[in-house]
């Protein structure tokens, strides 16, 4: 792609290596992320798809390699400018203290609040808007820990939400969600990267990566990773290498299901 | 903020009010009512003036304040580890300050010089402990704490058997909190009062960090640097406290836990002013209690405390677990 103002890269992945002990998971991996783009990361458990997406967030350093946000290395910024830009739906629920649904959007509105500042009903509205957009609008004042599994993934995305960052790290935004729902965040995650976010996640599901995917990361868990566009990567001889069972796909691009044979 | 909020704040300042009036009337000195409302106002005899503006009036203040500390320093570390058990005496800190405490009457050290020791024994060991946890996470701190205070409670126990018969009383008294130590009751208010203005300010803050560590950490506050500064306000709140009243268990953990029950919010910017409020209440109450119930003794207010806290908290965990 030649290089212009579309093709400005907000996230700019060098040389990245994720080590968790005594294994290299990931080795010189280098990706630039644009507006507008979705990349899903794709691998078996435990090959490092956590580890690279904290990585890319900040939260645990690279084991080597850098990452530049907006062309600012990612350890040399503090939190709060990191956190304006750039948001990570967590895996799991943390441990927390009891919190409605709408005190836990409105958690997303710290970067952009000053110490001693109060919600506004700027802000009060943005939460709203995000518990709308993930189907919990009537559950602004019910405490998170009494909802479903997928009740409280989709609190934590409305918090993610809230916090309007341009970058989103999702680390299997799907998981706990039904069919239905899971097809309606992505598509919430879909038309934030048609209005110019960016978004990574990682996924399980090669059908859902290549309905909502622009490009696939496939990490191999061993050092090795393959990155391209999702019609060149998840092809079912890919995919069955990738998860060491065979995979076949049915249907035509752009349009296919996988499904382990 | 919403009504109801202010409307609970100042019923727990109306009940603040009312403890520390009876706390101010009642007494085993055996003053008429009106007496002792003469007396605060500079009437009455000298001695009646003698007993409320110089020992009931700076108690009653030491009281509120140190329930107050507690209560503040309880819901900073609840927040911090978001765990609903964690209490200002699980630190290890008051423990360093109690030793620093006894090393001072055991050395017939006077009350200031008593003091200093103690601020030195809980700073010590407030190092310690971060020393220690150093590098690990909530978890690290907390089991530090933990350790540190049972090994504070064994060198007590050393220490008491040092002391000769003369000593033993006061220090097993002070041990259980005992306000009638207590000097400068009003820079005790002032702690409190400092403090309460920054939680207020920083209550959201507070929200953020009880969400997690990781998610903190996303939205912007470094677990890192967010662990420490409470660490350290928390401990510097809990050796005050127990430099102006001994070791005072319990109100820490309750006042927090009887705020977001009865106010039904978890949001700190309404629980940490409710808990302070509701802790120097309790105090007050407390030591009203000990040193009236059984008079001429009096009770410390350290036990009185524990002993209304268990079946209140167990109430408490009851309610929370249907």
């Amino acid at each position: 792609m030649q290089p212009g103002a579309h093709t400005v890269e907000r996230l700019s992945v060098a040389g990245l290596s994720i080590v968790a002990g005594q294994r290299t998971l990931l080795q010189d991996l280098s990706l630039g992320l644009r507006r507008g783009e979705f990349l899903a990361i794709l691998g078996r458990n435990g090959s490092g798809k956590t580890l690279t997406l904290h990585a890319l967030a900040g939260l645990s350093g690279p084991h080597g390699g850098s990452v530049l946000l907006d062309g600012q290395d990612l350890r040399a910024m503090p939190r709060r400018q990191i956190a304006r830009r750039l948001g990570l739906l967590l895996q799991d629920r943390e441990e927390s203290l009891a919190l409605s649904a709408l005190e836990s959007a409105l958690i997303g509105r710290h970067p952009h609040l000053k110490f001693w500042q109060r919600e506004a009903a700027h802000d009060l509205a943005i939460a709203y808007e995000a518990l709308r957009r993930v189907g919990l609008a009537d559950f602004s004042l019910r405490s998170v820990a009494t909802l479903s599994g997928g009740e409280q993934r989709r609190a934590a995305m409305a918090s993610l939400l809230a916090q309007q960052p341009q970058i989103y790290l999702l680390d299997e935004p799907t998981n706990h969600l039904d069919p239905h729902h899971q097809i309606e965040v992505l598509e919430v995650f879909r038309q934030l990267c048609r209005e110019g976010a960016s978004v990574i996640a990682t996924l399980h599901d090669p059908t859902l990566a290549e309905r909502y995917a622009d490009r696939a990361l496939l990490l191999y868990g061993d050092g090795r990773y393959r990155l391209g566009a999702v019609a060149d990567v998840l092809t079912s001889e890919e995919l069955s290498a990738l998860y060491l069972t065979p995979i076949c796909a049915v249907g035509a691009p752009p349009r296919r299901a996988f499904i382990a044979a | 903020m919403r009504t109801q909020y202010w409307w609970g704040l100042a019923g727990l300042a109306g009940l603040a009010a009312a403890t520390f009036c009876a706390a101010l009337l009642v007494g085993s000195a055996g003053l008429s009512t009106g007496g002792a409302v003469r007396a605060l106002f500079g009437g009455g005899d000298e001695f009646s003036r003698m007993i409320v503006q110089t020992v009931r009036l700076p108690r009653a203040i030491a009281g509120f304040a140190v329930g107050s500390l507690l209560a503040l320093a309880g819901v900073l570390l609840q927040a911090l580890f978001r765990n609903p058990l964690a209490d200002p005496l699980v630190l290890g800190v008051s423990g360093g300050a109690a030793i620093g405490a006894l090393i001072g009457m055991l050395t017939g050290a006077g009350l200031a010089t008593m003091h200093s020791y103690a601020t030195a024994g809980g700073t010590l060991v407030a190092l310690a402990v971060l020393l220690l946890a150093r590098g690990g996470g909530a978890t690290r701190l907390l089991l530090c704490g933990v350790v540190f205070a049972s090994a504070c409670g064994a060198v007590l126990t050393v220490l008491l058997t040092l002391a000769d018969n003369g000593q033993l009383r006061g220090m097993v008294f002070w041990l259980a909190g005992d306000l009638s130590w207590t000097q400068r009751p009003a820079l005790l208010l002032l702690a409190t009062g400092v403090t309460l203005i920054g939680a207020f300010l920083g209550g959201r803050w507070l929200n953020v960090l009880g969400s997690g560590e990781l998610r903190s950490a996303i939205v912007g506050i470094p677990a890192g640097s967010a662990r420490l500064g409470i660490f350290v306000v928390s401990a510097a709140l809990t050796s005050v406290a127990v430099i102006g009243g001994g070791m005072i268990g319990f109100v820490g953990l309750i006042a927090p836990h009887l705020v977001r029950l009865g106010l039904n919010t978890s949001d700190h910017r309404v629980v940490a002013p409710a808990a302070a409020l509701a802790g120097g209440t309790l105090l007050c109450l407390a030591d009203l209690i000990g040193r009236t119930v059984a008079e001429p003794r009096e009770l410390p207010v350290g036990a009185v405390m524990a002993l209304i806290g268990a079946p209140v908290f167990i109430v408490l965990l009851r309610r929370q677990t249907r």
